[in-house]
Parts: structure tokens; sequence; C-alpha cells
């Protein structure tokens, strides 16, 4: 008897040492179509069945999301799939500069992994799981050493290249999408992630090709930068947190996913509505759409919004002139809905029902209630730079009632605002936050 | 009080099944019902904290079979806000819903009737009207699973304002309320229980039952329900604050300005509140309740400890005193969970000290329990051997806890891994492995069948192997600085490189989660097929052992006047190496 | 059995010992420590470290002995004693003077952390807001005073100035947040409704991860941030860059 519990201790202790090395994975899933799609198709199952599958086999399934070759972009030398490298392989989108950025980044991001490749033995050289591409590529330069295939000098030459240069394929960055977004941006990218539910205000739907905070004049799609200033900073006020302990080449990994998110998602939704009012879809459409989208997404260059003239200091009587554009119907008109006084409660922004209970008058474009910022809160999503200001001011927020002012034109024909005026908007705004006094001074004990 | 006597057997077939083990106000049936509903928590926590641990070691995948049922929306993974929930359960299923009514519930309604000599309790409708009450609350807790937004996710201290305003956290809606709810309700039944056992303990002692002839056990049930009395109406009021800040628009808890999901809390013009003020009101009770869940387990060690070496208790009253000491500076050490809110050099100086105090009394008992069996003549019977593992583990227990006393090295650690190591050897080490040891060692007494000895010790040696697997890593993850609660350490690359020490903890939780399986076919098996055992199967002097296994209605069938102490062992006692407490008349 | 049960306790006190002698070189400890107030942190972690072992393997020592012996196939009782007065005078002071011993070590590190005397003087360096799930900082602007229209915003970064005494100061917008640098083995409640000062002085420049500490809502695992230290010319190069950029019009937006 006195064997048995030995054993079994044992036997306990080398199960759990050897179960160290066992790695479950996510279950496989596939993009789901949108309610709106499943409505459109509804007479026709074979064809949604038949639209599911062309729709996986454009933008691939979410464990290893994809854009299918189209043929103007082969023969343009287009690959939407390779962001990293320059026209003629790839995509061309990221300039030298950046392109140095990413490699001090990944320098930083992989210190230890370089460190053990200059001075070390290779195979103290690991890479975690999460980065199972560039795990992959490691090993097997390592099985080629390995072999005698290739030396160390070189393998350590190009393993150097491979951690410094890394750029993480759409599977990767799906992978890190899964874990770090999917909560609550949802499988497809519709912010309807499980966790979407208890957040105020709602996780961005991508599928609308919608993005709030951009440094571009509308109507356009988000420049690659404005997304990973999201990324990097987060929305100050919502549940969108930083996420700069990511490297640079991850951020950018997840602002391509969400890129391929947005257009696939919004490939579906113009093609149900096509297939609603023609009950049928052409057997290019698919690709069709792609193209034009993803030209859309390109062409943002001549779109950035840059003040003429650089920021005035901040004077009383500037506060005093932006105060009066807030507040003057014919030129910002601002506090129609923001309130004489910035608190968000002008009385166009709200309705009141007949119960007397009062809520929010506008719906924004995804069809959600929304109410005015309180400016007093001196928290502003968009950025707290002036420029940034200056921008939700002259563009507007995409999707919201919020209008551009800087492109508005009054009754004579002539622009509401010039780019003083807006400055002295800037100046006015800022002034309303309120900021606790005792931030300065000695805090209290 | 003379006891009453009646017959053993017969009772149960004249009242019927429903009246004798539903409807009960016998002392021991409401014992064992406890011990069931408290045992079916424990093992519920348990799994909660099986899917905690598969988070922790592969963070966001599939988990099998399970995720199929429970997560079919994030590809079968747990989500951030459910694992919130999962250790917020965790916790509060078995501080407040397993180990309390295991020990004041369970143990103590079975034992301390039986151990002073009474009949029953002193007042057995009552009695059975908190285990009611209790099962109510239970059943209020469970709710919150299955409300919208799902369980309570503030953790189980529920600091505001995460817990209490509705849009600060996914459970802190219907779920928290129902959370609330509960507690409130179980402290109603736990004061009503404590009081029951102090008036039993005070009132109801056979003649001769002197103070200082008072079993180990009984003095640490006594004191666990004289700290209750003093402190749970404490967090009881608290938790009614809450409620009235989620119900009537107060704001205890609340602070001016706040903007919690775009929302700003709904107080009806009140303002002005301090988060501060629940922890406070908090951890008075639940600090306190560390004491409740280890004094009466250390009692009923003292017993095992002294019945199985042979050889009485050493230093029966510095053990006394340990005991009562323990109990207040229990009462006043309360701040050292809030080092890092924002405490001031004085009073944190103050906690740190009483914190410091209230080691001694605890190493001061170890010291005896060691003198109690050195030099016995010892049995090595399952009780003992989860009696001398409660000894080993506690000592690890309290030895970490001299770093979160100090409130420097405490800055560093709390809120880390090593205070969950720390707290779970004293709760599972200490608590859970004497609850262990005392049910092989009473159940003879509740059942009149003694558990297989032979599975006793297997569980008991696998248990402490798994149990060290599980927690000594947790220290080291601590000291590395891996917060608790976190749903995913990977995203620290400061916790990346614990990921080994994690997956090794997982492991081992699993599988001192299967192991416990043992126990449970011990139970079954012996119910049915246990040696059948007469009145005193271990020799051992205390009252208990004069009734009847299982003792009837009423207990004793005879009458007792005690003469000596509980502990009269060894070679000066008499003809056999022992000597009953009670002399029979 | 009885070689069983002492082996147990022998074998686990072996574990804990080896283990933590272990760690140490696994990485599964301290992290480096880059702050002034983390020398004597460490210290008196080592401190009670050595002395809880001391009192780990005495104890551990005497009960697998007591079991050991005790559990051995014997004919004879064991002696009936009911204690020693002696001996439990003599424990009780020897340990209560450790304790007392303890607690008085670590004095003047809890009054460098808390004592308001020990603030640096001066005002904040730095605020800190924290909110669901996110850390945002400001510094000082060109004018010199924080709380003004042209503080420099910062998020998930902290930016400090290494080798001098930096004070922050520590406020929420919705829950009670923690503020806790492994690497400086400082933490600090941010408590809604309080404004809290934290002090502490970076050693050298470099960059340490900001945790959150205390349970915050479902995203609190992946509330992160970091600190980077950098030197005083570098600190101060810093703010001029952050106030130039500040007064951007956006030109350098387009390529």
């Amino acid at each position: 008897m006195a064997r048995a519990p030995r054993i079994l201790a044992g036997s306990f202790a080398v199960l759990a040492v050897a179960g160290c090395g066992f790695e479950p994975g996510p279950a496989p899933t596939h993009y789901a179509l949108t309610a709106e799609t499943q409505t459109a198709f509804a007479e026709e199952p074979s064809l949604l069945f038949h639209f599911e599958v062309q729709m996986e086999e454009a933008f691939g399934p979410p464990g290893a999301p994809r854009y299918a070759p189209i043929k103007a972009w082969v023969e343009d030398g287009l690959d939407p799939n390779r962001p990293d490298l320059p026209f003629g392989s790839g995509s061309g989108e990221i300039d030298v500069a950046e392109t140095g950025r990413l490699r001090a980044s990944n320098r930083e991001f992989f210190a230890r992994q370089l460190e053990a490749l200059a001075s070390g033995d290779l195979d103290d050289v690991d890479v975690h799981p999460r980065h199972a591409g560039l795990r992959a590529a490691w090993r097997s330069l390592l099985d080629e050493v390995h072999a005698g295939r290739t030396g160390i000098d070189d393998a350590r030459a190009r393993g150097r290249e491979l951690f410094e240069g890394w750029y993480p394929s759409l599977a990767e960055s799906a992978e890190r999408y899964r874990v770090e977004c999917l909560h609550c941006h949802g499988v497809e990218g519709g912010g309807d992630g499980p966790s979407a539910q208890f957040l105020e205000p709602r996780p961005r739907d991508f599928r609308h090709g919608v993005f709030k905070y951009t440094a571009l004049t509308q109507p356009s799609r988000p420049r690659r930068e404005d997304l990973l200033r999201t990324l990097t900073d987060g929305l100050n006020g919502t549940s969108m947190p930083s996420f700069a302990r990511l490297a640079l080449a991850e951020r950018h990994g997840l602002a391509d996913l969400v890129r391929l998110l947005a257009i696939r998602g919004e490939v579906e939704r113009r093609l149900a509505a096509t297939f609603a009012d023609e009950g049928e879809l052409a057997d290019d459409a698919i690709a069709e759409e792609t193209a034009d989208l993803f030209e859309r997404w390109r062409a943002t260059e001549d779109k950035v919004v840059v003040a003429d003239s650089p920021l005035p200091p901040v004077t009383p009587e500037l506060i005093a002139r932006g105060a009066a554009l807030f507040r003057d119907a014919t030129k910002g008109n601002c506090s129609s809905c923001h309130g004489e006084n910035g608190a968000g409660d002008g009385v166009a922004a709200w309705k009141v029902g007949l119960d007397g209970v009062r809520s929010a008058a506008y719906l924004d474009a995804w069809g959600r209630p929304i109410l005015p910022r309180d400016l007093r809160d001196g928290i502003l999503r968009g950025g707290s730079r002036p420029i940034d200001v200056y921008r939700r001011i002259w563009s507007g927020i995409p999707g919201t009632p919020m209008p551009a002012l800087g492109t508005a034109k009054g009754p004579d024909g002539q622009p509401v605002l010039s780019t003083a005026d807006v400055w002295a908007l800037v100046h006015f705004v800022q002034s309303l936050a309120q900021r606790a006094p005792e931030l300065s001074g000695k805090a209290e004990r | 009080m003379s006891p009453t006597t009646h017959s053993a057997a017969g009772a149960a077939h004249q009242r019927g099944w429903l009246r004798t083990w539903v409807f009960s106000t016998d002392h021991k049936v409401v014992g064992i019902q406890y011990l069931v509903a408290s045992a079916s928590m424990l093992l519920f926590g348990g799994l909660l904290a099986m899917a905690m641990r598969w988070q922790l070691a592969w963070p966001w995948t599939e988990m099998p079979i399970l995720g199929k049922l429970l997560f079919p929306a994030t590809g079968r993974v747990i989500s951030p806000a459910f694992y919130t929930s999962l250790f917020t359960m965790h916790g509060t299923a078995m501080v407040f819903f397993a180990i309390l009514p295991l020990l004041t519930g369970a143990f103590g309604n079975f034992l301390i009737p039986l151990l002073v000599g009474a009949p029953d309790m002193a007042f057995p409708r009552l009695n059975a009207a908190s285990f009611w009450i209790l099962l109510l609350a239970m059943g209020l807790f469970l709710a919150g699973f299955f409300v919208e937004g799902g369980a309570a996710s503030a953790g189980w201290t529920s600091y505001p304002p995460l817990a209490t305003l509705p849009s600060a956290a996914p459970g802190s809606g219907a779920g928290q309320t129902l959370w609330l709810l509960a507690i409130v309700v179980s402290g109603v039944a736990s004061i009503l229980n404590a009081l029951n056992a102090v008036v039993t303990v005070v009132k109801m002692r056979v003649p001769g039952l002197t103070w200082m002839r008072l079993p180990l056990t009984v003095w640490g049930l006594f004191v666990a329900a004289v700290l209750q009395l003093a402190a749970l109406p404490v967090l009881t009021a608290g938790g009614v604050l809450q409620l009235a800040d989620r119900w009537i628009g107060s704001a205890f808890y609340t602070p001016m300005g706040l903007m919690v999901n775009q929302f700003a809390p709904d107080t009806a013009g009140a303002t002005g509140g301090v988060p501060l003020l629940w922890q406070h009101l908090f951890w008075f009770y639940s600090h306190p309740a560390v004491y409740v869940m280890v004094l009466p387990a250390m009692g009923m060690v003292s017993d095992i400890l002294s019945v199985n070496a042979r050889k009485p208790v050493f230093g029966y009253r510095p053990m006394v005193w340990a005991i009562a000491a323990i109990a207040g500076l229990g009462l006043i050490v309360w701040g050292h969970h809030m080092f890092t809110s924002g405490m001031g050099l004085e009073i944190g100086r103050a906690f740190m000290i009483s914190t410091m105090m209230i080691a001694l009394p605890s190493a001061v008992k170890t010291f005896n329990w060691v003198a109690t069996i050195w030099g016995g003549r010892i049995r090595l019977t399952a009780a003992m051997c989860f009696a001398l593992g409660f000894v080993a583990l506690f000592v690890i227990g309290g030895l970490s806890g001299i770093w979160l006393a100090a409130t420097p090295v405490d800055v560093y650690l709390h809120d880390t891994m090593l205070v969950v190591a720390h707290f779970h050897y004293i709760v599972f080490g200490g608590t859970v492995m004497a609850v262990f040891g005392a049910l092989h060692h009473w159940f003879p007494k509740m059942t009149g069948r003694a558990l297989s000895e032979t599975l006793g010790r297997v569980h008991c040696f696998g248990t402490f192997v798994a149990l060290n697997c599980v927690f000594l890593p947790m220290h080291q993850l601590g000291i590395a600085g891996m917060i608790r609660r976190t749903a995913d350490p990977n995203v620290y690359a400061l916790y990346q490189h614990l990921e080994p020490l994690n997956r090794f903890v997982t492991w081992s939780a699993f599988a001192l989660g299967a192991w416990q399986l043992l126990f449970l076919v011990n139970v079954v098996w012996s119910l049915r097929s246990g040696i059948r055992v007469g009145r005193n199967p271990w020799q051992a002097s205390t009252l208990e052992w004069e009734a009847p296994s299982p003792p009837g209605h009423g207990n004793f069938d005879r009458d007792l006047v005690v003469e000596c102490g509980p502990y009269e062992y060894g070679d000066a006692v008499g003809t056999n190496d022992w000597r009953p407490q009670a002399k029979r008349t | 059995m009885r070689h069983l049960a002492a082996a147990a306790i022998v074998l686990l006190s072996a574990a804990v010992i080896v283990f933590f002698a272990l760690s140490p070189g696994q990485g599964w400890w301290l992290p480096p420590a880059a702050s002034t107030i983390a020398q004597p942190i460490d210290a008196l972690f080592d401190g009670i470290l050595i002395t809880a072992t001391v009192g780990f393997v005495v104890v551990m020592a005497l009960l697998a002995w007591a079991v050991w012996r005790g559990a051995r196939p014997r004919a004879d009782r064991a002696r009936t004693v009911h204690g020693h007065l002696g001996l439990e005078l003599g424990w009780t002071a020897a340990i209560g003077a450790v304790l007392v011993t303890v607690a008085l070590a670590q004095l003047p590190t809890w009054a460098a952390l808390r004592d308001p005397a020990a603030m640096p003087a001066g005002g904040a360096t730095a605020t800190v807001l924290a909110q669901q799930f996110a850390w945002r900082f400001g510094h000082a602007g060109d004018d010199g005073v924080l709380g003004t229209a042209d503080d420099i915003e910062t998020a998930s970064e902290l930016v400090l100035p290494a080798g001098e005494p930096v004070l922050l100061t520590l406020r929420s917008r919705d829950v009670i947040h923690s503020f806790f640098v492994p690497a400086l083995r400082v933490k600090q409640d941010v408590v809604p409704g309080r404004a809290i000062p934290l002090w502490f002085t970076i050693k050298e420049p470099g960059t340490y991860e900001l945790v959150c500490a205390e349970l915050c809502g479902l995203g609190h695992h992946a509330m992160a941030g970091r600190v980077r230290a950098l030197s005083r010319d570098e600190y101060d190069a810093w703010l001029a860059l952050q106030s130039r950029a500040r007064l951007s019009t956006g030109s350098e937006d387009r390529r």
C-alpha cells in the first residue's frame, strides 16, 4: 500500500512536466455575413451560400485573411498583401522613413533575440509563439544551420535581418487581432464582439468604411497614419486603449487588417444592396468593388488638412472672438448643439419625448443615438493638439452630425470661417476645459 | 443543565425522511446540511478556478469541450468580461459560501453541542433558520450568472466605484445587485449562527466543563463566532449602503465628477462619497473573516494532533491565549489591505505594527503544535496526515505574510500573485487541509462508519504534493511582479518569461482538482461500506465520543460530569494511555 | 508510512528552498531595480526572506523529526506533558524580538515613501490621469505651469527625467486604478475623487513598464503603459520638441 501514493505522486509530477509542451489554439471560424445580407438573399439561399463562398475566396477566413489577386493589380505589380514591400512586388505604401522607424522598433522589441544572436549560441534565440510566422522562419533557418547548409556567420546575418526587417503577414496580424481586438470589435470588425455590449461609446464597426478621427477632408477613407494614431494613442475618453506596447510593425499589421475588414465589410454591404435592387450579381462583382474600394483607401494624398497660417498666440481677445463665433448662428453655430458654454446641452442635439424624457435628437452612421461632446471635459478624442481640434472643426466628424465648417459656404458663396476664425474657435474650445487647479501646485495630502 | 437522554435509534423512523433530513432542527442534521451545501460550493468554486487557470496558461485559446458550450461567440475562448466574473465568483463562493459555512456552519453546528455535552444548540429553530437563510443567499449568488451582463465582476472585494456604477463593469448591473443581496443575506445568516454558537458555549456546558477544560476546537469556534458578531454587522451594513447607492441614488461611495463609459453616475443630487469608505467597511470584517476561517481549523487540528500523538496539547493555556490574541489583533489589522490606497505615514505604521504582532501568537501556536507531537506515540491516521499537512503549509503561508506586513515590501507585492499564493496557503493549505482532517476524524461520529484510511492517506499525499505545485510557484510569479486578476499576463513583456511557470501551475491545478475526486469516492464508498465503528474509534477523551455513533436526537444517552481537561493522554493518566474527560453518572 | 510522512515534510522543505534558490537564475524574481527606493525595499525583502528561511527550516526540521521518531513502532506510552512555561516564554520572546526588529527596520523606508516631509519640493513634474483602460499624462508646456491649455499630453508613455526626484499627481476619471512600475518598486492606487501624490527617483535612463495593478473592469489586463526616463538634457530637449510639435499646422502630414 505504501507504494501506491509514491507512484501516483511521481506519475503526477511526470505528467505535469510533460504537459508543459501542450499548445492549444483557437477554433477555426468563418466570417459571418451581416443580417442585412441575409435578408437581401433571403429568397435565394443557394445564392447566399455561393456569395459566402466567394467572399471567403476573396478575403480568406478569419484565421488566414488575404486579398485574392485581382487582374488589374497583377498587371500593375500591386500586391496589397505586402504593404511593407515597394511597388512592383508589394503595395509601396510604406516610405523609407517609416521603414527606418519600423526597423528601430523591431530592434527594441527583439533586443533580447538580437543580443543572443550577436553574442551567444544560436540555439538560445527563441521567438514567442505569438509571432508564429517569425518563429517558423527562424526555426527553419536554425534547421539549415543544424543540417550544415548554412554557416554560423551567414545565419547570424540572415537572422538579424529576419528580426530587424520583420513585418507581420496578414495571418499573423489576424492572430494579434483575435487576441487584442476581437473581444470588442468582433470577428468581422462589426464592433459587436462579446465585450462590445458593455462599452459606451460602442466599438467602431469597420464595415461602413467610416472612421471618425482622421487628418483628411471628407469624404475619404482614413490614411494608414490615422489608424496608427488611434492604435498608438488610443481614443481618449473611450474604452479604446493605447497599443503602444506592441511593436510598430504589429500596429502597422493591425492597420492592414482593419483595412481588409473595412473593405470586406463595405464590399459585402454594397453587393447586398445591389442584389436587393437587381436580384443578381455579376461574376466579378466582388473583385470590382474590392479594386474600387482599395483605390479609395489609397487616394488620400491631397486630402490632408493643413492650416494656412500658424497657431496665433492665445489672448483673451482671441478667446472672446472664438466664443462669439461659437455662438454665432451664421458662423460656427456650434452652440446650437454644444450649448452656449460648450456643455453639450444645445437645443438642436436633444429632443423631448411626450413623456418628458430628454434623449438624443440624432443618430450616428451606425444607427446609435449620439450626443455632442461636453467640451468642459477637456477630453478630445481626436487628439488634443490645436491642429487636431482645427481638423475636427475644419472637416467635421464623419458618421456624426458634426459638420465640416472649413469647407462650408455661406448664402453669399463665401466660406463661413477663415483659418484665423478656426484658430480662434480652437482657442475657445481649449479654454473651456475645466482643469483641476491643484494640479499645478503641491498635491493634496 | 443536565443533558436529556434519548434512545439513539428510532428518531429517524418516527419522524419520516423529510422531517429528519430536510426540515430538521437537530444540530447534527443542520450541520450536515451545511456541510453538503458548502462542500458543493467548494466544488463549484474549484471549477471556476480551473477555468481561470486555463486562461492564464493559454490566454485566449479554445477551451476544450466546455468552450463550445459556454463561449460560442468568441471562438470558444473565455471573454475578458467573463474572466472578471470568474475570479469574482470564485473568491466569493470560496470565502462566503464554502469555507466560512464549512467551519462555522458545518463543524460549528455539529461539534459545539457534542463537545460541550449539550443536547442541541441553544436555539434549534434559529439554527435551522440560519441554514435556510444561507441557502437563500447561495441561490441569490448563483442567480447572478443568469442575469443580463452576467455575474458580478468587480472582484470578491467589490471595490466601488467599479462595483457600484452599472456602467463601470459588465457585472455591476443586476449581477452586482444579486451579489450584494447574497452577501447581506448570508451576513444575517452568519450573525444568527454565531449568536447561537456563543450562547451554546456560554450557557450549555455540562457540569464541570469549565472554560479551561474546553477542547481547543470549541475555543476556536467560539472565538470565531465572537469575531463574527463583532465585525460582520459592519460588512452587512456596508453592503446595505452599497445597495442604497444602487437603488435610491445615494452616494456613500461615489465621489464627485466621475465619468464612466460616458455616463455620469446617477446619484439623485447626492455627491461627495468616498470609495475608500467601502474598503474600510469591507476589510473590517473580511480580514477578521480570515481568522474566522482559520481559528476553528487551528482548534480542530490541535485536537487531532493530540489524540493521534497520544499526548496532551502542549501549552493549553498559551494556546487559548494565542487564539484570543489573534482574534483581538485581528480586529485592528484590516488596514494592511490598503497600504497602497493612499494611506498616510502614521496610520500605515500603526497597521504595520499590529500586523507584525499578529504573527506572534500564530508562531506560538505553531511551536506548540510541534511540541505536542514531540515525543508522542504517533498514529498516522488519515486525519493525522491532514493535520500535519496543515501545520507544514500554515508555516509557509504565515511566513510569506511577513513580506506583506512590511509596508515598503507590501507596496511592491500588493495585488500581485504573491498575495494569491499567501492566502491560498492559509485557506487551502491551512483550512481546507484541516477540514479534510476533521472530516476523517469526525466522520465516524457523523455516520457511524469510518472513512477509508487508505484512500484518505492517498488523497492526503496527492493533495499535499499538488497543492504545493499549484501555490508555491505563485510566490515567484508575484515576486516577478505579475499582478493578480489579469486575464492575459502576456500583455506585459515583463511577464512573458513567466509562461512556463503559469503553465506548470495550471497543470498542477487540474491535477489537484482531479485528485479531489478520490475524496468523493471515499465518502460515497464509506457511507455504504465503511467500517462500522463504536462510540470511540480513536480512543479520544473529549465528550463527543461518549455519545453513540451517530448520536441520536438529544445526543447523549447518559448523564455526564466533566472532571478533567480535554487532553488526558500518555503515561500518567491511568491504566490505558487516555482518560475520558467525563465521569459517567 | 512514517517514512513517507516525514519524507513529505523534508521533501517539501527541500523543494521550497531549492525552488527559491533557483528562481533568481530563471528570472522568476524581482525585476532589475531602477529607482533609489528599490534598494532598501529589496534589502528588506531579502532580509525577511532570510529570516523566514531560518524559521522555516527550524520548524520543518523539528516537525519532520517529531513525526519520524514519534511514528516508529513502539510499545511504551508517550509522556504526559502539559506544557513548559519557560519554553513558552522563551520562544514568545525570541519570535517577538525578531518581529519587532523587522518592524523597526522598515520604518525609514516607509517614511521615504510616504512622509510628506520627504516629498520633493517645487510642485508636480507631471500629472497622471487614469481611465478605463488607458493612462494619460500631462507635462507643463511653454508656460511652465501644469493644468493649462498648453500642457503637453501623452498617452500611455510617461516621460520623466532620470537622476532626480520626480513628483506625480495621480487622478482617476472613473474607477480605482493602480500605478505600478515593478522596476521602480512603486505602486499607488489612483482613487477617484482624490489627487494623490507619488514621488520617486529613477536612477538610470531607460524604459520601464507601467502596470495597472487594481482591477478596473473588463479591460484591466490590457491597461499597459510605459515610463521612459531620459537624462535631464534629453528630457528638456524632449519637452521643447513636444512644445514645438504642439504648434504644428499639420503640414508634416502631407507627403
